[in-house]
């Protein structure tokens, strides 16, 4: 169909699984496609990011192989990204309401600004609230105010809870059901320690976070209003409080960043680390959706964690200056990242 | 009645569409939005087979927990939307 458009100057057809395209060319006869010299072959582990315009047959991405799983993810999540932008749009009218309940606070609280540049090439430890965390808790608790820590909000509750206390807690949910994640601490415990917030979180979440607050903009915030009024720095955020936890660790100024917990997927059956209020049981055998761990091998994921990986990925690769560390192999694959080896600490 | 029809109508060619493209949460909000229209009218058309309507939607889940989304898109179009002839 496409070769039959004249304008059509060159067609790059992308095998994305090896074994299922040779076995297709040995029993279909491809002649009348592959002869025409307008198209190109690649493999899909040859290729790092989608080109536009594209065409795929969603079905048959099924088949794709372990070493095409990225560029998989990476086609399925151009494909969802019209439909997470209507979801976002639908979203406007209820983060503007509760950017207006939090307005005087936003007024009042600092700026994460003045965390940026401040921590320059040094090792900033950013903890998620995936399964692998547990396995960090004893290292933690020793290193306590060597490196700095800074946890996403659902990793709160399990890390003091092992004795660990993080100096900057992130918080971005607008939903409710984030309150969970600092009801169950003992909050005087972490008085000290700095909350950095978007605008639209619980209103509750704020008013008993007993330290310091600073509040941050996500990158792709429009509401120029606001911003100008109250200007604050804008953290990288594309669906998940990982994002702006990771891009925090690098406007610090980290020359390294140590991801721990940041599992995407369910190592272990696992959505999240014990003791987080958000953990819920998983097939690890599922087949719905993988990704690579660590090891290489396939791990159950979901599709909203493929797409909070690969869009890390891709901001991994526009920091080439820092240097990331994934703190396990049981967990997703980072692109972009190597592995903590030996006594590295 | 046939307001709720058209509902079901609307729905189920959206999940059509998302499903034939590869856009899985918009097809399956689609797909749910269809179930929850459709419902009612199971209740009240009395021509409907419930045998039949069971054992249809038992073939679209399994190729959706299967990933086979032509087969769920096939399956809406062709004999899930015979559900709603009138």
């Amino acid at each position: 169909m496409l070769l039959q458009r004249p304008l059509m100057e060159k067609v790059s057809v992308v095998i994305m699984n090896h074994a299922v395209a040779a076995q297709s060319f040995q029993y279909f006869d491809h002649a009348d496609w592959l002869a025409d010299s307008r198209i190109e072959l690649l493999l899909a582990e040859s290729e790092d990011e989608v080109q536009v315009p594209f065409a795929a047959v969603p079905s048959c991405l099924q088949l794709a192989s372990d070493a095409a799983a990225r560029l998989r993810d990476l086609v399925f999540l151009e494909l969802a990204t019209p439909f997470m932008e209507e979801k976002q749009t639908a979203k406007q009218s209820l983060l503007q309401q509760r950017l207006q309940e939090n307005m005087s606070l936003l007024c009042s609280d600092g700026d994460v600004a003045e965390l940026f540049a401040s921590r320059q090439g040094e090792r900033v430890l950013v903890a998620g609230a995936g399964p692998t965390l547990s396995t960090h808790y004893q290292w933690l608790a020793a290193q306590a105010g060597q490196h700095l820590l800074i946890a996403v909000d659902a990793a709160l509750q399990p890390l003091v809870a092992n004795g660990v206390y993080p100096d900057i807690v992130v918080s971005i949910e607008d939903s409710p059901g984030a309150l969970k994640f600092f009801e169950e601490v003992e909050l005087p415990t972490v008085s000290c320690r700095l909350l950095v917030y978007f605008p639209w979180v619980h209103p509750d979440i704020l008013n008993i976070w007993p330290g310091l607050r600073l509040a941050a903009y996500p990158d792709a915030f429009q509401c120029e209003e606001v911003c100008k009024k109250h200007p604050k720095g804008s953290l990288f955020s594309s669906g998940t409080v990982s994002h702006p936890a990771v891009d925090l660790a690098v406007k610090m100024g980290a020359a390294e960043v140590v991801l721990l917990g940041m599992d995407f997927s369910f190592p272990g059956g696992k959505s999240h680390v014990e003791g987080s209020s958000f953990i819920s049981g998983r097939d690890e055998q599922s087949n719905d959706h993988w990704i690579l761990d660590g090891h290489g091998s396939r791990v159950a994921t979901a599709s909203n964690y493929r797409g909070f990986l690969r869009d890390l990925e891709r901001y991994i690769a526009l920091h080439p200056q820092v240097k990331f560390l994934n703190g396990s192999k049981q967990g997703a694959r980072i692109e972009g990242t190597s592995y903590i080896e030996g006594d590295w600490r | 009645m046939s307001d709720q029809k058209a509902l079901c109508r609307e729905a189920l060619s959206a999940a059509v569409v998302g499903f034939r493209l590869g856009m899985e949460g918009q097809a399956s909000e689609n797909l749910a939005k269809f179930v929850d229209c459709f419902l009612p009218l199971l209740q009240e058309a009395k021509q409907l087979n419930v045998d039949e309507v069971n054992h249809l939607f038992g073939e679209v889940l399994a190729a959706q927990s299967r990933k086979d989304f032509l087969r769920v898109a096939d399956l809406l179009e062709y004999e899930i939307s015979r559900l709603l002839a009138d």
